[in-house]
């Protein structure tokens, strides 16, 4: 049974996930005329990324599933008692605010209010996972009051909060952001519940973990932390390091006899693992830094490329996009 | 109380080519803060080294307009580099609009020719064949009251509901990204 929450880790064979949907209704919000034709052909192009995405999972038999959008109504604005907001957020990113761990899925209180009524969108998704023995429950609701946030503009010391990705489990060890996505009383909520992890906060992430490094495998981290920067329990990983240098040229003047899509050629960290030996990357890594590619499969991991030309416009990477619900792996230690 | 905090040095450097007269703007938030007439047939260097108050924390729009009375094949505008309080914004992260011309026009009708247009415009790199407007949509504050919606305009809440502008511009410099942090 795949729709059952199961999850120790972020690189071991994925049996279901969660793949996010576009809500194309939420284009009607968009004042400007420009703005809406930008943005039909921005979603279109993300369409052909996700039904590119569905038909790999469905190659390596990973069971799919998706959040169904909530319609933007323009006479029915959101409200809670201290914050209105036009509409529900898009669900293209599964993973930012569920956490499974274990065998639970944990609505998370996110840090961005306007996530706030996000789980209306997956409901479904969970009643099914709760249906197959699985368990559910929700931190603190949060409030986003005022005096929560004047008192407190860190958001260290306020309301519970934190997001799923500012968490992610290897094992029996479980990593956190240091801040921003995560709080101070979020970090305690998580290890009040989960007391048998051992807990390591990454030092310098004041964002979320998948926008730093993906574990590849056992021993292998794809990171833009430096290794010495990185938890002490990865000094016998091995760590492949993204080109950052390509990011910027010393000279402007060398910089304009660069290939012109030089510049489109980033590496993400934001892949997503189907197993320990295959990994989704985009499309255009693949075509612009075949190295860092061979670098990865010389570890026996063959990267699968897809095209995701609107990378840059959503700031969404294919970990963003899915939400893995249950994978093989189990509560082991890895170090 | 005013504040010098959103005070920040902003290096813009681009660099253009037309066989004929064009023109080029810089604007922050509808402020003009560079404009040149740059002669047919000559490759000109455009540098802004400046401070910019940015006033208060939120999404910025920085526009770069490029224009041109007549068109030609022989016509490309790149983006240099842009820093912001020693944090770079990627060139390509942008939103590229093309000015409707007749190339443009023509291809419409050709579902091919559309699609690849469109790949060009969504994913433009850091040189531009079109004149049109090249936008950026930073954040500028911190980290953190970027998640609240409370100073926000409602264009911006419409915004982040729809997609996740990675582009973040913090005032503290030790706050930034790591990939972010360049000297202008």
């Amino acid at each position: 049974m795949t729709m059952k929450v199961n999850r120790y880790d972020n690189f071991t064979k994925c049996r279901s996930l969660i793949l996010g949907s576009l809500n194309w209704s939420l284009i009607e919000m968009m004042d400007d005329k420009q703005d809406r034709i930008y943005f039909t052909e921005v979603f279109h192009s993300v369409d052909e990324t996700l039904s590119e995405m569905e038909k790999v999972f469905v190659r390596f038999d990973i069971e799919v599933v998706r959040p169904e959008p909530l319609l933007f109504d323009k006479d029915r604005p959101l409200v809670t008692p201290f914050l209105t907001m036009p509409a529900v957020k898009n669900s293209l990113t599964p993973y930012d605010t569920f956490l499974c761990l274990k065998d639970t899925v944990v609505e998370c209180p996110s840090v961005t209010d306007l996530a706030f009524f996000d789980h209306v969108q997956y409901k479904h998704i969970w009643q099914k996972c709760f249906d197959n023995g699985s368990k559910w429950m929700a931190a603190p609701i949060p409030t986003h009051a005022p005096d929560q946030f004047d008192l407190d503009e860190e958001r260290t010391h306020g309301e519970i909060l934190f997001d799923g990705p500012a968490l992610e489990p290897v094992g029996d060890v479980l990593l956190s952001s240091e801040k921003s996505v995560i709080n101070d009383r979020g970090r305690r909520w998580i290890e009040q519940w989960y007391p048998e992890f051992k807990h390591h906060t990454v030092k310098g992430t004041n964002g979320h973990l998948d926008g730093y490094f993906t574990i590849l495998k056992p021993g292998l981290i794809m990171s833009i932390i430096p290794k010495d920067k990185l938890p002490d329990i990865f000094k016998s990983w091995t760590v492949i390091n993204p080109p950052e240098a390509s990011f910027a040229q010393p000279e402007v003047a060398n910089r304009f006899i660069q290939d012109d899509d030089f510049e489109n050629t980033t590496i993400g960290v934001n892949n997503f693992s189907l197993d320990e030996e295959n990994i989704i990357v985009m499309k255009h890594i693949v075509d612009h830094h075949p190295n860092v590619i061979r670098e990865i499969e010389k570890h026996g991991i063959n990267c699968i490329p897809i095209s995701y030309d609107a990378v840059r416009v959503l700031g969404i990477g294919f970990s963003c996009m899915t939400g893995a619900i249950n994978r093989d792996g189990q509560f082991e230690n890895y170090f | 109380m005013a504040s010098n905090r959103f005070n920040l040095p902003t290096y813009i450097v681009l660099k253009s080519f037309s066989e004929y007269p064009h023109s080029i703007t810089i604007d922050i938030d509808d402020n003009i803060i560079l404009r040149k007439d740059v002669p047919g047939g000559e490759e000109l260097t455009i540098k802004n080294d400046d401070y910019y108050d940015f006033v208060k924390s939120g999404i910025k729009k920085i526009t770069v307009t490029w224009r041109g009375d007549k068109e030609c094949e022989n016509k490309w505008l790149k983006i240099g580099k842009i820093v912001i309080n020693n944090q770079e914004i990627r060139p390509h992260h942008c939103r590229y609009m093309p000015f409707d011309n007749e190339y443009l026009i023509n291809q419409k009708n050709n579902p091919i020719k559309k699609k690849e247009i469109a790949k060009r415009i969504l994913f433009p790199g850091e040189t531009y064949g079109w004149f049109g407007r090249i936008t950026y949509e930073p954040y500028i504050g911190t980290k953190s009251l970027r998640y609240s919606s409370r100073t926000k305009t409602s264009s911006e809440i419409a915004s982040e509901l729809i997609s996740n502008p990675n582009l973040h511009i913090d005032v503290d410099q030790d706050e930034a990204m790591i990939l972010a942090r360049r000297k202008k």
